[in-house]
């Protein structure tokens, strides 16, 4: 799945260790959300999309639609 | 906040990881050298049973501790990590036993003990965690 998280992250200038903190999870868990090898579950992504104050789908794209 | 590497259920696991650990070297020390030496002398296949029940329940509490750090962890990523390198290796595990199994009833190759299969399952589940974290690299 597709989504703005680097994007979102450099806006704030956040490393990845640096989300991954706010998130309460392990570096390369960010890693692999961020380059869309891992799917995040809903409550971690309504996590991060209360962190950014976003909605879902505004950090995450739907490759089918 | 913690990373998932440094968290409680992380740090549970990697202690029970130890105790398990010497727990089944001694569980598998016991009946390789002490059986043919202390089963003579004492006369009883009780003695027997009472090693080999240690290795039995060495090898429940590898699956007790593995059960737990999956219910306690938090960072579903190294959940999904974990379980991915748990079935490959129970995959890996199975095929290599029938495998082997298969042999020594048809091939006469040399008898594999089943106590064996367990540290197997230990080696490959951790050559599976490297390679299913590649993966996600």
């Amino acid at each position: 799945m597709k989504n703005r998280l680097k994007v979102l992250r450099a806006e704030r200038d956040w490393s990845q260790a640096d989300l991954a903190q706010r998130l309460e999870v392990s570096r390369q868990s960010v890693n692999a959300i961020e380059t869309g090898k891992f799917d995040p579950s809903l409550p971690l992504a309504f996590k991060l999309a209360r962190l950014f104050g976003l909605r879902i789908e505004e950090i995450f794209e739907d490759e089918r639609s | 906040m913690e990373h998932e590497a440094n968290s409680p259920a992380k740090r549970r696991f990697t202690d029970r990881f130890h105790i398990r650990v010497l727990l089944r070297l001694l569980a598998l020390a016991l009946p390789i050298w002490a059986i043919p030496q202390i089963l003579p002398k004492l006369g009883t296949a009780g003695t027997a049973y009472l090693i080999a029940s240690l290795l039995g329940f060495a090898g429940l509490g590898f699956i007790v501790t593995h059960g737990v750090y999956l219910v306690t962890a938090k960072d579903e990523f190294q959940r999904t990590v974990h379980i991915e390198s748990i079935l490959w290796s129970i995959g890996v595990t199975f095929t290599v036993t029938t495998f082997w199994g298969l042999l020594e009833t048809f091939a006469h190759i040399p008898h594999l003990g089943a106590l064996w299969i367990c540290p197997m399952f230990v080696v490959f589940m951790g050559l599976a965690k490297r390679l299913v974290r590649l993966r996600y690299k």
